[in-house]
C-alpha cells in the first residue's frame, strides 16, 4: 500500500556559536532524508541570522531556515528524532500546509526590498 | 500598533506567521494580541491572527511580553 504523502513546512533555528559548515551538513542530511524517503522539496529558504524576540537558552540571535517539502509521515519521525538530538538545533517546528508552496516566502520578499 | 490603516487592505491569505508587520498591527506596546473591537478585524480575520502571533512567538518572531529579560 502506498503511503499518503502530505506537504510540510518546517522551519529550524540553529545556534550561531556553531560551525557554520557543520550546519550546511545537517541540512544536506535532512533534505537527504526527505528525498530518500520519495518525497520531495518545493522551497527551501535561508533567513539568515535574526534577533529574537526573546532569549533562548541565552541566545539572543538565531539563523532561521524554512524547508517546504511533501512527504510521508515516517520521514517525519525520522526528521523528528534527527532534530532532536542535534544540539545545533535551539528550536523547530513541523506545520501542515493545504498546498504546496513554491513562491518565495513574505520573510523573503521583504528582504529583497531592503 | 493600533488599529489597521485600511480593513479593506487586508487579505486573509496574508495572515501568515512569516508576516510579522503585518501581525504588528494586530498586537499591543506589550505584546498582547488586541481584541477585534480595537483593531476591526472580522471574526475570521482574528481566529487566523490569533493563530499566526503564537506561532510566531513559538519562533521568537513576536515577544510573548515586553519583560522579556535580554542580556
Amino acid at each position: 500500500m502506498e503511503s499518503i504523502t502530505r506537504h510540510y513546512e518546517l522551519v529550524l533555528m540553529f545556534d550561531i556559536n556553531q560551525d557554520e559548515s557543520m550546519t550546511a551538513s545537517t541540512l544536506d542530511k535532512y533534505k537527504s532524508v526527505i528525498t530518500e524517503n520519495s518525497g520531495s522539496i518545493h522551497r527551501f529558504e535561508d533567513w539568515g541570522i535574526m534577533k529574537l524576540a526573546y532569549l533562548i537558552n541565552k541566545n539572543n540571535k538565531a539563523r532561521y531556515y524554512l524547508i517546504n517539502f511533501e512527504s510521508n509521515c515516517k520521514t517525519i519521525d525520522e526528521l523528528t528524532n534527527l532534530i532532536k538530538f542535534n544540539d545545533n538545533i535551539i528550536r523547530h517546528l513541523f506545520l501542515i500546509q493545504d498546498e504546496k508552496s513554491t513562491e518565495p516566502s513574505v520573510m523573503m520578499q521583504s528582504k529583497e526590498k531592503a | 500598533m493600533g488599529t489597521p490603516n485600511s480593513k479593506k487592505n487586508i487579505i486573509l491569505a496574508d495572515i501568515d506567521y512569516k508576516n510579522t508587520s503585518l501581525l504588528r498591527r494586530y498586537i499591543s506596546e506589550s505584546g498582547k494580541i488586541s481584541p477585534r473591537r480595537v483593531t476591526g478585524a472580522s471574526a475570521k480575520e482574528q481566529r487566523r491572527v490569533n493563530k499566526a502571533v503564537k506561532i510566531a512567538r513559538y519562533l521568537a518572531l513576536l515577544p510573548f511580553c515586553d519583560n522579556h529579560k535580554n542580556q
